[in-house]
């Protein structure tokens, strides 16, 4: 984000084409008087010709003064989410004058100010307008508060001989929303009695609505023995149903640290710049050309998007697919960040819910401060506790033990981004690296101890994570 | 750049009525999509500024002075070329066409040819490239529309020269 005020791009200036007409009138036509050579008459006459036809213009722009001076700003049509594309609206006004009209145009919310599009103005079009508005799709990468447009102007008038900026417009910045995964709602652990609530859901547990039939299990209950089934076929079986009860998920945020690779940063030397710069300019030729360039350098900044995402960024994913996942399957979920600055987004259920989740997520900031106390993270009795943290302390994994302790059924997910951390890291990083590798590994092995899975969000395939955890967690049993 | 201008009487279409702005006082407002489409990059502009800049100079130390880009004149108007074409919001243009009529003052007997004519376009070119070159930044994409009126204008003022310099050359 740039700090600089904005600069309005400033009345009609006169520019060197301007004094060059003059200058060639007077020297072309003093020469040919005072030498006696038509033939330098001719060589001046097309320019001052030119000049014949903008001359009135100019003047009647520069010292006519009834025309408002240029001026552009950015508008966006509605609100932004992260990971898609949508138009910004951009408003030039006053360039009735002028013939040339160069802004900047927005790419990409990581892009602003990068690309630049020459437009015809005012007098070029076949109605002439003093307005102009240019529609320009944006690429949104990242989340929260994002600088989106800075549509900067530069105007010239015919043959460019009064200019107008280029100024520094005024900055557009949206609340970038986080764009949500599609994610399955993770199996629960298990509990005795299903999951009590008031409305069904779309879980399989404790209720009335069949789905279908499987083995009878040790430990399953008699009133749920599909006694039909058993005297067909002489062996027990066990009805499946979807359950009546709402599960009540507590997402809990440890984001005290934000932990991330090294930045990957672009070409910086002159030699590497200047042949970056050559294929760039050589790859423009044509509209394919042009077209691929710009599929090129998207595809290249979402790489770059990638191996930089930190474990705030993690966290807010992990969130977002979780609660979506959680909240179209009935369940009511709650959001908080479990640090001395808790903030909270209350218990909630419905596709209203999820964009909570999403508004209270863009202003998601990191704060290194201690962890608050499980006591005062008012968790409902009985609630799922999700815990995203990076487990870089003990204080999370103690926190995740003593939820575990006070009868809630808590699943860990590690939101730290290790293989972007190890594939960016260098040599120096490496003992520190270690070390934070064994302490983690050490942690981890205790929450497991506790019955806790730990899911790694980074490896992605969390539900296949999740099942296998279970499976561990009934053999550790 | 862009893949289509429409004019539009409203604010209010293309779903982006919820941007507030003030009324256009009737003006209608014209709309351009901004994106990968028809256009050209700007230093297509300043190569050609380049090489308009190069043939002036070479045609008249070659044909004009009767000199080579090896005297004194030749690096002279080489080096104001090359400054046009990294600087064309400078005074190098203007130097560059006084530069050029210079040196054909210094080399020709005074008639009037179809070469003089060649060149008076040429300066045009210089003239009217500089101009352009300086407001367009070599990485804009340049929409194809936005420079019709100077090549009309370039036609309409190079035209009538090169036609009175025919007409003056047959009589």
């Amino acid at each position: 984000m740039g700090d600089a005020p904005a600069a309005p791009p400033g009345p009609w200036r006169r520019t060197a084409a301007f004094y060059r007409i003059l200058t060639v009138a007077v020297f072309g036509t003093g020469l040919a008087l005072g030498t006696g050579r038509p033939d330098l008459v001719v060589l001046a006459a097309p320019i001052v010709l030119a000049g014949a036809l903008t001359l009135p213009g100019t003047f009647r722009l520069r010292w006519g003064g009834a025309a408002a001076d240029p001026g552009s700003r950015a508008g966006i049509a509605r609100g932004m989410v992260a990971a898609s594309r949508l138009p910004v609206r951009i408003e030039l006004s006053g360039v009735r004058e002028a013939e040339l009209v160069t802004v900047r145009v927005p790419e990409s919310t990581r892009n602003p100010v990068g690309e630049m599009a020459t437009l015809p103005g005012g007098t070029a079009l076949e109605e002439p307008s003093d307005d102009l508005t240019v529609l320009q799709d944006v690429r949104v990468r990242g989340w929260g508060s994002s600088l989106i447009s800075r549509p900067d102007l530069l105007a010239i008038t015919a043959d460019g001989l009064l200019r107008v900026g280029p100024g520094r417009a005024a900055e557009i910045s949206q609340m970038v929303l986080a764009g949500i995964r599609v994610q399955d709602p993770l199996p629960l652990p298990p509990i005795i009695g299903g999951w009590a609530g008031s409305h069904v859901s779309r879980r399989p547990g404790q209720g009335s609505d069949l789905i279908d039939l499987r083995d009878y299990a040790p430990g399953d209950r008699m009133r749920s023995v599909h006694w039909r089934a058993y005297a067909r076929r002489g062996k027990l079986y066990t009805r499946r149903t979807l359950s009546e009860a709402e599960a009540e998920i507590a997402l809990c945020l440890d984001v005290r640290y934000v932990l991330g690779p090294r930045d990957i940063s672009e070409p910086t030397g002159r030699l590497e710049r200047a042949v970056a710069g050559g294929h760039e300019l050589l790859s423009r030729v044509g509209d394919e050309g042009r077209r691929r360039r710009l599929e090129e350098r998207h595809e290249r900044w979402d790489a770059l998007e990638q191996s930089r995402w930190t474990s705030l960024d993690l966290t807010v994913q992990a969130v977002t697919a979780v609660a979506a996942a959680h909240l179209g399957g009935g369940d009511r979920v709650s959001v908080q960040t479990v640090d001395l600055y808790r903030r909270m987004l209350r218990h909630g259920s419905g596709k209203r819910q999820i964009d909570r989740v999403r508004y209270f997520l863009s202003g998601l900031v990191s704060r290194s401060v201690r962890l608050l106390d499980v006591e005062h993270w008012l968790l409902r009795p009985g609630a799922v506790v999700v815990l995203f943290s990076p487990l870089t302390d003990d204080a999370a994994a103690d926190a995740a033990r003593a939820a575990r302790a006070r009868g809630h059924r808590v699943i860990v997910i590690d939101t730290l981004p290790l293989q972007g951390i190890l594939a960016a890291s260098e040599v120096r990083d490496t003992r520190a690296l270690g070390l934070l590798s064994v302490a983690r590994g050490l942690r981890i092995e205790r929450v497991l101890a506790a019955g806790i899975p730990v899911l790694h969000w980074e490896e992605g395939a969390i539900d296949t994570q999740m099942a296998k955890a279970l499976v561990g967690l009934r053999a550790r049993r | 750049m862009n893949e289509q201008i429409r004019a539009s009487g409203d604010a209010g279409d293309s779903g982006h009525a919820a941007v507030d702005r003030p009324p256009t006082q009737g003006a209608p407002s014209i709309e351009i999509t901004a994106g990968v489409g028809p256009g050209f990059p700007g230093w297509w502009l300043r190569l050609a500024l380049g090489i308009v800049c190069a043939g002036a100079a070479l045609l008249s130390l070659q044909v004009g002075a009767g000199a080579g880009v090896l005297t004194v004149l030749g690096f002279l108007l080489v080096g104001l070329a090359v400054a046009t074409t990294i600087a064309p919001h400078s005074i190098a243009p203007t130097l560059l066409i006084l530069g050029v009529m210079t040196a054909h003052l210094l080399g020709r007997d005074g008639g009037i040819s179809v070469f003089t004519g060649v060149l008076a376009a040429l300066l045009l070119a210089v003239h009217q490239l500089s101009g352009i070159c300086a407001a367009i930044p070599p990485r804009s994409i340049v929409h194809r529309d936005a420079l019709r009126p100077a090549l009309v204008r370039f036609l309409l003022c190079a035209g009538a020269v090169l036609i009175g310099v025919l007409v003056a050359t047959l009589v």
